[in-house]
């Protein structure tokens, strides 16, 4: 008897794998050996075991799966770039320039403007959420009925204001500079940068938007008049609330681009805003009024207004069924991930976190998968 | 819908050539699209299979997918056998993959600490019986896996999905007359992680991850 084969050479052997003049000599030792039977008894069913734990998991359908992936490849597909197959990629960076730049003001705004998504939401809450000194963030969902109440008010944002925010002083334009060291010395604070990226970096960009300083005045009887539409009885707005202006500043914010290969990102950080309050008037109230508005069921919205420290806490309303808007963590901190599903631009993202008083967005466009995303921010230390 | 290859429009010239001719037309603006489609449609399944039971979710094992089939568009392989592309294919999504877990895991670890008393972390867990069990033995399973060495898993995973041992070798550049052996002991391995799990039920994963052997690909 040829000398026994090794369990390599049993196992494929169950697996009808091998060379067939190995088969067959397995097949015969094994009429001959006990002691391989049992082995290769012992392996079947192994194999078994774990044919019945890890089964052939049925695929997707194909159309479904075939449209998706169309969507995520389509921006590189398009018929003039498809024709210019040496200039694949520079038709892609080209578009991605006047791009950074809405990206950068964009990200100002949305920033400035308490980081409101919803133009019938923001129309009415966005000022209010700048009394809030931002250190955490409260993600309160609101329902579409609500959202399509809101918009269908077409309440006049300038009845909400005796003078609508402004910026005060002058600032000058977002000043280039060198690297992250620069950016801190400007800035007057520290910089971080992501330490990974989606594809090898061929350029970065590094701006500081000039410290903004802003003001408004809120009209009390504006905002009476929109709770009033809006049947919220339980909440009162302070008298003094518009008695006199709110000031506030914006620190200097600093505004990296990274382009590459097909993808092109934007990491904008800065510190919360700070505001003035008028004498006597209450945070906890006007938190409480913000929840009112969004469609908060009053009791829910005393319970909520009365643990929350009003001092440093940002409201972000979101749709609550709306699908590109995911709640999700950045190194252990809660973050929102915004997906831009565009004609133009199928992927691209925004990511909103915070670290302690530190505030971050980073917005992605290119091929860069929402995983990525997440990953690129985990990084940014 | 069904699936119905010819309702994606897929030209029928493509659809009889190899996988090495139409990785080369993918070099060819003009042919590019539907060279990949045809790959897409081709193989998308068999690189569903090996990646789904590494996935927490379907939609994880999509999002997989999708991201291994664009490094297959943006990035075409120089493949030398017209039979060597499932084992590209793979090895990418197993990449894409592993990298995934590996994030995970760092978060769970990190969640785990914060917990001073484990048992406690258990006590919270809803009732057994209220657990889908299907769902809790996927679980395990894929625990179990990724208790495994990384390349103790993926040979499971490549073989539970269906790949021969050429196109297994290929994967994991190894001598497909090693693959029996690889495979006897992963198995081995496998069930001796499973087997505790799912006598104790779902319990934390505090554990430090097993030792990653396999060089690190970027994700794009």
């Amino acid at each position: 008897m040829k000398p026994c084969p090794d369990t390599g050479t049993l196992r494929a052997y169950l697996d009808h794998e091998g060379d067939p003049a190995t088969q067959q000599a397995v097949a015969a030792h094994l009429e001959q050996c006990a002691t391989c039977r049992a082995a290769a008894t012992a392996l079947a069913a192994q194999a078994v075991q774990i044919a019945v734990l890890l089964p052939a998991a049925p695929a997707p359908p194909h159309d479904l799966v075939l449209r998706q992936m169309r969507t995520i490849i389509a921006h590189d597909l398009e018929p003039e770039q498809v024709r210019t197959p040496t200039r694949r990629t520079a038709p892609m960076n080209r578009s991605f320039a006047p791009m950074r730049r809405i990206a950068a003001a964009a990200v100002a705004l949305l920033m400035l403007t308490g980081l409101l998504l919803l133009p019938p939401v923001q129309a009415l809450a966005d000022q209010l959420l700048q009394i809030f000194r931002v250190q955490q963030v409260l993600f309160v969902p609101i329902s579409d009925e609500r959202i399509a109440e809101l918009k269908n008010l077409e309440f006049e944002q300038d009845a909400l204001f005796i003078s609508p925010p402004e910026v005060t002083n002058n600032p000058a334009d977002p000043a280039p500079v060198a690297d992250a060291a620069a950016a801190a010395a400007l800035a007057g604070y520290a910089v971080r940068e992501p330490t990974s990226f989606p594809a090898n970096v061929t350029e970065t960009e590094l701006f500081v938007t000039d410290r903004t300083e802003f003001a408004f005045q809120v009209n009390a009887d504006g905002m009476r008049e929109l709770l009033t539409v809006l049947n919220i009885t339980d909440v009162t707005v302070p008298e003094t609330l518009g008695a006199s202006p709110i000031t506030g500043r914006m620190q200097p914010t600093v505004l990296a681009t990274y382009t590459g290969d097909e993808f092109s990102m934007t990491l904008a950080q800065g510190r919360s805003p700070e505001l003035s309050l008028p004498d006597g008037v209450d945070l906890q109230q006007l938190g409480m009024i913000m929840l009112r508005v969004l469609g908060m069921e009053p009791n829910q919205a005393r319970a909520l207004a009365a643990t929350i420290d009003w001092n440093s806490t940002l409201l972000f309303p979101f749709p609550a069924d709306i699908q590109n808007l995911q709640q999700v963590t950045v190194n252990g901190t809660p973050g929102l991930l915004v997906t831009a599903d565009g004609e133009t631009s199928p992927r691209a993202y925004h990511l909103y976190w915070q670290d302690g008083d530190s505030f971050f967005m980073l917005h992605t466009e290119g091929l860069i998968m929402r995983d990525t995303v997440l990953g690129l921010a985990a990084s940014v230390r | 819908m069904h699936a119905d290859p010819t309702a994606n429009e897929q030209p029928a010239s493509l659809t009889h050539l190899n996988d090495a001719d139409l990785l080369a037309l993918l070099h060819q603006p003009d042919q590019r699209r539907a060279a990949f489609e045809v790959l897409f449609t081709r193989h998308y399944a068999a690189v569903w299979r090996v990646l789904y039971h590494l996935c927490a979710s379907p939609d994880e094992a999509e999002d997989l997918l999708q991201e291994t089939f664009l490094t297959l568009y943006q990035h075409p392989p120089q493949l030398h056998h017209a039979h060597a592309l499932v084992g590209w294919l793979c090895r990418v999504a197993l990449n894409h993959g592993y990298n995934r877990m590996r994030g995970q895991r760092r978060r769970q670890q990190r969640e785990a600490q914060s917990y001073a008393d484990p048992t406690s972390y258990t006590a919270t867990l809803p009732d057994p019986a209220t657990v889908v069990l299907r769902r809790e033995e996927r679980e395990q399973v894929r625990r179990a896996l990724l208790r495994l060495p990384e390349r103790q898993s993926r040979i499971l995973l490549l073989r539970y999905g269906g790949l021969h041992y050429a196109e297994i070798a290929a994967t994991l550049e190894i001598a497909p007359s090693s693959v029996g052996t690889l495979l006897a002991r992963a198995e081995r391995a496998f069930l001796a992680q499973y087997r505790p799990l799912a006598e104790a039920g779902l319990e934390p994963s505090a554990e430090p991850a097993a030792k990653d052997t396999t060089p690190r690909r970027s994700l794009i």
